[in-house]
């Protein structure tokens, strides 16, 4: 008994919190730990619990549950290709379509040793990508049972946390791209979610795009709806709110809820941006959703629970701003809502009523592509050229340390009982200050 | 009418619609062969996408010169703009930097505007140049454009604009002291992009956070510009000065206040 119990409690201790999909819980960011790190060194291993290798590329990000970690890559036989980061604009696909593994990983969370990999796919790639994209920037998702994995044209995966193929399902050509020129191919980029035992995926392209939803367990189709959309590259978002539980969307024709029993349009509000990269997020009893590309570049605070066509209808949008943001997705924290510009600008806003806080650029230079999340108090902002800021959360500015990774930063961090688990272009890196 | 002939007449849009959405992939995809059999088939040659382009644009946009010869040969119209970026079959030639396509274009009645003329100015680009300067152009386009070339020190250019009768611009001489006054860094409620201004032997340049600095050319005792990015400065002598760019007017303040 005595040993049966200990075990109890070395389970229960690892599985206090767990960050299941894209940005956590709902894609909020916000991590409830009581404790994050503020000081590392990702170069000189200071405050580096372990760092793990990563083959290829990806910009997925990491998920934790329990005592592993899961996260996607996909392999190139051309080795010499790469991801180019930066502030920079093209719409042109990369190259290399070279033959590619799409991969799998199981991480242990304590050692950062794989636990186990699949291959979920071989061959040349469907679809080509952006030069700032990979073959794998769709984030996974657990439920502690299984494990989703999305690749977009290579298809959806589903594996049981051991590792096996649960089921797979071709969803078509996923050609996520320019909305111009159909043939300059971007990458996937929306992650699935896991809801009331279905896995729902968003699949936005150029025609027939569609969400829907499949059971968890067998892959059967619980739900599918047509969407009037373009490539769009959001997460789906569930909201549950005092008026029930909704599904959100951002889109180019419209942002949109929908009955995620049933995949019914609820409500929508459109035109939108052309393109659209952000996910929706729920605090403060207000759905946020920001975009930052024309025709119609807003930040919008939505009330939860209502119906229809709410373009005109103002009651139902309780503030918006006419700028918003093209890529990291905004987080609420603290009463307040926080949108790092891809340029590396911080705004800060009164979650409630969309007032202006504050604005600061974190540093000169910079581009900002991974989501800003917060734990204890502090905001943690990944810049592409390998530092991760540290703000103090609040009314006022404060830049409470800058940690250099020693690589490439693009995709989001993911931070679960005190870890902070960064995602650099070639390591895993778990960070916590000792206590 | 009968409900044959219009089922018939539906047919015949529906078909038309296909074969120019066939022609726009195989015209954006540089397919000569194929363009060539869905002409002879007769597909709209101006069919236009949702944002408003055409094969030829499409063709033109994507570098693939044959099919964009053949289409205008076939009398595909040079003068079409796309709805969404507002952008022009000659502002994606001379993207391309392929000034032969650029004559090409004009010789077929594109239109050349002055924005054009200062962005080839700016690049350097002196064959191109000479393809844009085979376009008619208003003498005051020219002006600015010889304008742009001395203030941008492009002597070739500017040697070639008088060549084609562009008149000397006026100098507009501004005293050092108005110049100091206007020298500060500048803050927007507007817009999260603060701007240095500062005089420097007799200029006045400007540089935007996080970008390069230019030089502005003085168009009055408070106007200046600077056409390579279609800027317009215009100064309330009052510690501010709102910017003018893209049909946009942003109002700025001195950070500090000061006057």
């Amino acid at each position: 008994m005595k040993w049966l119990l200990a075990v109890l409690v070395t389970v229960s201790a690892w599985s206090a919190e767990s960050w299941p999909q894209f940005r956590g819980v709902n894609a909020s960011g916000v991590s409830g730990s009581e404790h994050a790190p503020l000081r590392w060194n990702g170069e000189k291993g200071e405050n580096v619990l372990w760092k793990t290798a990563i083959p290829g590329l990806g910009l997925s990000s990491p998920v934790v549950f329990g005592d592993r970690i899961y996260l996607t890559s996909a392999i190139s036989a051309d080795t010499s290709a790469k991801v180019k980061h930066g502030l920079y604009g093209t719409t042109e696909s990369h190259a290399d379509v070279s033959k590619h593994q799409w991969k799998v990983y199981a991480i242990d969370r304590k050692t950062g040793k794989i636990a186990w990999e699949q291959t979920a796919a071989e061959g040349l790639p469907k679809t080509k990508r952006h030069p700032k994209s990979t073959q794998a920037n769709c984030t996974p998702a657990t439920d502690g049972q299984f494990v989703v994995a999305y690749f977009g044209s290579e298809g959806l995966y589903v594996y049981t946390v051991d590792g096996k193929l649960q089921w797979k399902k071709d969803l078509g050509i996923v050609n996520a791209g320019w909305f111009f020129e159909p043939d300059y191919e971007w990458g996937a980029a929306s992650s699935p979610i896991i809801h009331n035992g279905n896995v729902i995926v968003q699949v936005d392209r150029h025609k027939d795009s569609f969400i829907a939803a499949y059971r968890l367990k067998d892959g059967v189709e619980a739900w599918r709806t047509a969407r009037a959309e373009i490539p769009t590259w959001g997460t789906p978002t569930i909201v549950e709110s005092k008026s029930g539980v909704e599904l959100v969307t951002n889109g180019t024709k419209a942002i949109r809820g929908y009955d995620p029993k049933t995949g019914k349009e609820l409500w929508s509000v459109g035109p939108n941006s052309e393109i659209t990269v952000t996910t929706p997020i729920f605090a403060n009893d207000l759905i946020f959703v920001s975009n930052s590309y024309p025709p119609s570049q807003k930040t919008y605070a939505i009330k939860p629970g209502s119906t229809g066509d709410l373009s005109k209808e103002t009651a139902a949008i309780a503030w918006s701003k006419p700028r918003g943001v093209y890529m990291p997705t905004p987080l609420a924290f603290q009463d307040q809502l926080y949108i790092i510009q891809n340029n590396g600008i911080l705004n800060a806003y009164a979650a409630k009523t969309g007032d202006n806080v504050y604005q600061q650029r974190i540093t000169q230079g910079g581009a900002y592509s991974a989501s800003p999340i917060a734990a204890a108090g502090r905001l943690y902002l990944t810049s592409e050229d390998g530092d991760i800021h540290v703000i103090k959360a609040g009314s006022a500015y404060e830049l409470l340390s800058t940690n250099p990774m020693g690589e490439v930063l693009m995709a989001t961090p993911a931070l679960a009982d005190g870890v902070l688990y960064v995602r650099g272009m070639q390591n895993l890196f778990a960070i916590a200050e000792k206590r | 009418m009968k409900l044959s002939l219009i089922i018939v007449l539906i047919g015949i849009g529906l078909v038309a619609a296909d074969a120019g959405d066939d022609l726009q992939i195989a015209a954006r995809r540089g397919q000569l062969a194929e363009v060539k059999r869905l002409l002879e088939a007769g597909a709209p040659i101006e069919s236009k996408n949702q944002y408003g382009a055409t094969p030829l644009y499409m063709a033109v946009f994507n570098g693939h010169s044959e099919v964009a010869a053949l289409l205008l040969d076939k009398g595909a119209n040079p003068n079409v703009t796309d709805t969404f970026y507002k952008s022009s079959i000659i502002d994606s030639a001379l993207q391309k930097q392929k000034p032969e396509f650029v004559r090409r274009l004009i010789a077929k009645g594109a239109a050349v505007t002055g924005r054009q003329l200062n962005q080839v100015i700016a690049g350097g680009d002196i064959p191109t140049l000479e393809a844009l300067l085979t376009a008619t152009l208003k003498p005051e386009e020219l002006a600015a454009g010889l304008k742009t070339a001395i203030s941008a020190k492009k002597d070739g250019a500017a040697a070639l604009l008088r060549k084609a009768g562009a008149a000397e611009p006026k100098l507009v001489v501004v005293s050092a002291e108005t110049l100091k006054a206007y020298a500060g860094d500048y803050v927007s409620q507007v817009v999260p992009l603060s701007i240095r201004v500062s005089a420097d032997g007799g200029e006045l340049k400007a540089q935007a956070e996080g970008q390069q600095q230019f030089t502005l050319s003085a168009e009055s005792e408070r106007e200046f510009s600077f056409a390579l990015a279609g800027i317009r400065m215009v100064f309330d002598g009052n510690g501010g000065f709102t910017l003018h760019q893209g049909g946009r007017e942003i109002p700025y303040k001195k950070k500090d206040g000061v006057k």
